[in-house]
């Protein structure tokens, strides 16, 4: 299957160059293969040089146990959407949202927003104590997608995510409103983003 | 995306459910009918495979399960 694709830029810390991506609407076979061939050892990689370092288990990649394979099933259903970011011939980030979800924000709740059901950047895009970061910037490309995406259905730039405890920062830097806790979702922050805050990110793309 | 255009005849209650969710939801009328769509074809896909759909309130502890035909 082909989707259609955008044109976008990450920057190569390890040059300090900015590289052409490109923003893909879809998850595809061959994302897939990288995430399994490419993503999975490197990420074995990465636990191995934690371990090694005595880099407590808590501070690890929390994302390791998602797959990726299985989160694409439901794709032919209109309530989900995936999108993916490629550079250099590899996947750098992959996303899955819901829109099936609704507001849960005073003023707005019941109102309906994308819900980020997950979103990954490959294991050499992350940050951890002693590693040096390969790309920066898809996981903000990603989340501006959920935005503009949201826009398009007529949500307003509402969008709503259960963060990872290692995400926490990001997510409050971006402007979301941490409503706390989720018991029905293992205790995971429940964070919303509202359309003015969505309008700004936006204007900032 | 591409989208393509249809009529819609709808009953006055009908349509009077339809703008009573557009307002209620922030939506357009449009919007509401392509959330239904999602709505029901992820239902019906789950039904399918042998879920059960039930609402459940926890205020009053009833429990309700929701057929669709």
């Amino acid at each position: 299957m082909t989707f259609a694709t955008a044109p976008t830029f990450l920057r190569d810390l390890t040059t300090d160059d900015v590289v052409p991506a490109e923003l893909v609407y879809g998850i595809g076979v061959n994302h897939i293969m990288d995430w399994h061939n490419a993503w999975q050892p490197a990420l074995g990689a990465l636990k191995a040089a934690l371990h090694e370092q005595g880099v407590p288990k808590s501070e690890w990649p929390q994302t390791g146990h998602w797959n990726w394979a299985a989160k694409v099933v439901e794709d032919e259903l209109l309530a989900f959407r995936t999108f993916s970011i490629t550079a250099e011939g590899m996947t750098q980030a992959l996303m899955r949202v819901d829109l099936t979800k609704t507001a849960r924000l005073e003023g707005v709740s019941g109102k309906p927003l994308v819900y980020v059901d997950y979103l990954e950047v490959a294991p050499w895009n992350q940050s951890f104590a002693g590693t040096q970061k390969k790309y920066r910037g898809a996981g903000p490309i990603l989340l501006a997608a959920a935005v503009e995406l949201s826009f398009e259905e007529g949500f307003k730039g509402r969008i709503g995510l259960h963060s990872l405890p290692q995400a926490e920062p990001y997510y409050e830097k971006e402007g979301m409103i941490d409503l706390g806790p989720d018991a029905q979702v293992q205790n995971l922050r429940y964070y919303e983003m509202t359309s003015d805050v969505a309008q700004t990110l936006l204007a900032q793309e | 995306m591409s989208k393509r255009t249809m009529t819609l005849n709808l009953t006055d209650a009908e349509m009077r459910a339809l703008e009573d969710l557009s307002m209620r939801k922030d939506l357009s009328k449009t919007a509401v009918l392509r959330q239904a769509l999602r709505l029901y074809q992820m239902l019906d896909a789950r039904v399918e495979k042998g879920d059960k759909l039930v609402f459940e309130n926890e205020a009053t502890q009833d429990k309700a399960e929701l057929m669709l035909l």
